[in-house]
């Protein structure tokens, strides 16, 4: 599995697909507050307009969609991240992918208002390098070296 | 919000999970074509879609339990599963680098632990 040099594209759709799966994580975190055993009975209640009008006006249940909206954004990340991985080599691309670490962490402070350390930042540093150095790792074997 | 120790628990586990669709998204691969009826046929390719949903499940319902910026990143012990995996069933080569990448990411977590 020889490559050449990286495509520009393929850096903008690993790009996206970072922003992308941090976005689908802010969406199921929201999301994951839903209230199951409200949404079942509205459900099995069968009324679609008042499912659907309950749905929207209650913040837990509103959830539910948040973490199809998740998902979804999460079904389109992957979708990015396999197209961008046929352009371009590893020792880029992983550095590239690991920064969405670095949004989740900034979502979580930033929409999510939960309190971010300097152990955390550390850490999620340690994350960024560690998936890094495996995709330089394995770009190096790629191409034949040790 | 505080993050529970068992919901970390629970994320390592779950990582397991995301390293084993990781094994049949390999296998999938090895028999891929642009050809319906071969995706169809490729069973290997379901039993990954199939492990990746029993993971989004557990991981949607441990997420009320902990802080996103706790959870989050304990989802990269996945990447020391599918290096180990790699070695062990595609008989792909380990060096320093991937050595020290997995050093890196098990510090970087344990950073992240103290940090709760």
């Amino acid at each position: 599995m020889k490559m050449q040099k990286t495509k520009w594209w393929a850096i903008v759709l690993m790009l996206l697909c970072t922003v992308f799966t941090a976005l689908g994580q802010l969406f199921m975190k929201k999301g994951s507050a839903i209230d199951y055993g409200k949404l079942v009975s509205l459900i099995f209640s069968q009324n679609i307009i008042t499912t659907i009008t309950t749905i929207f006006s209650n913040p837990l249940l509103f959830g539910g969609l948040l973490i199809f909206f998740g998902l979804a954004l999460y079904g389109i990340a992957a979708v990015f991240n396999i197209a961008s991985l046929k352009g371009g080599e590893l020792s880029l691309l992983f550095p590239v992918f690991a920064t969405n670490y670095i949004w989740v962490s900034l979502l979580s402070a930033y929409a999510l208002n939960e309190p971010m350390n300097i152990y955390k930042w550390i850490g999620v540093a340690g994350i960024v390098l560690g998936i890094s150095l495996i995709g330089y790792g394995t770009e190096k074997i790629h191409k034949g070296g040790k | 919000m505080a993050t529970a120790q068992w919901a970390i628990m629970v994320v390592i586990l779950t990582s397991f999970i995301g390293a084993i669709g990781q094994y049949f998204f390999k296998k999938a691969s090895e028999d891929i074509t642009f050809n319906i009826k071969k995706i169809i046929q490729n069973k290997y390719l379901f039993y990954g879609i199939g492990v990746y949903a029993i993971g989004s499940l557990i991981w949607i319902l441990i997420l009320p339990y902990g802080e996103l910026s706790v959870l989050y990143p304990f989802v990269a012990i996945v990447y020391i599963w599918v290096a180990l995996v790699s070695k062990r069933y595609f008989k792909e080569k380990m060096n320093m680098w991937k050595w020290l990448g997995i050093l890196s990411i098990i510090i970087g977590v344990s950073f992240v632990g103290f940090g709760i």
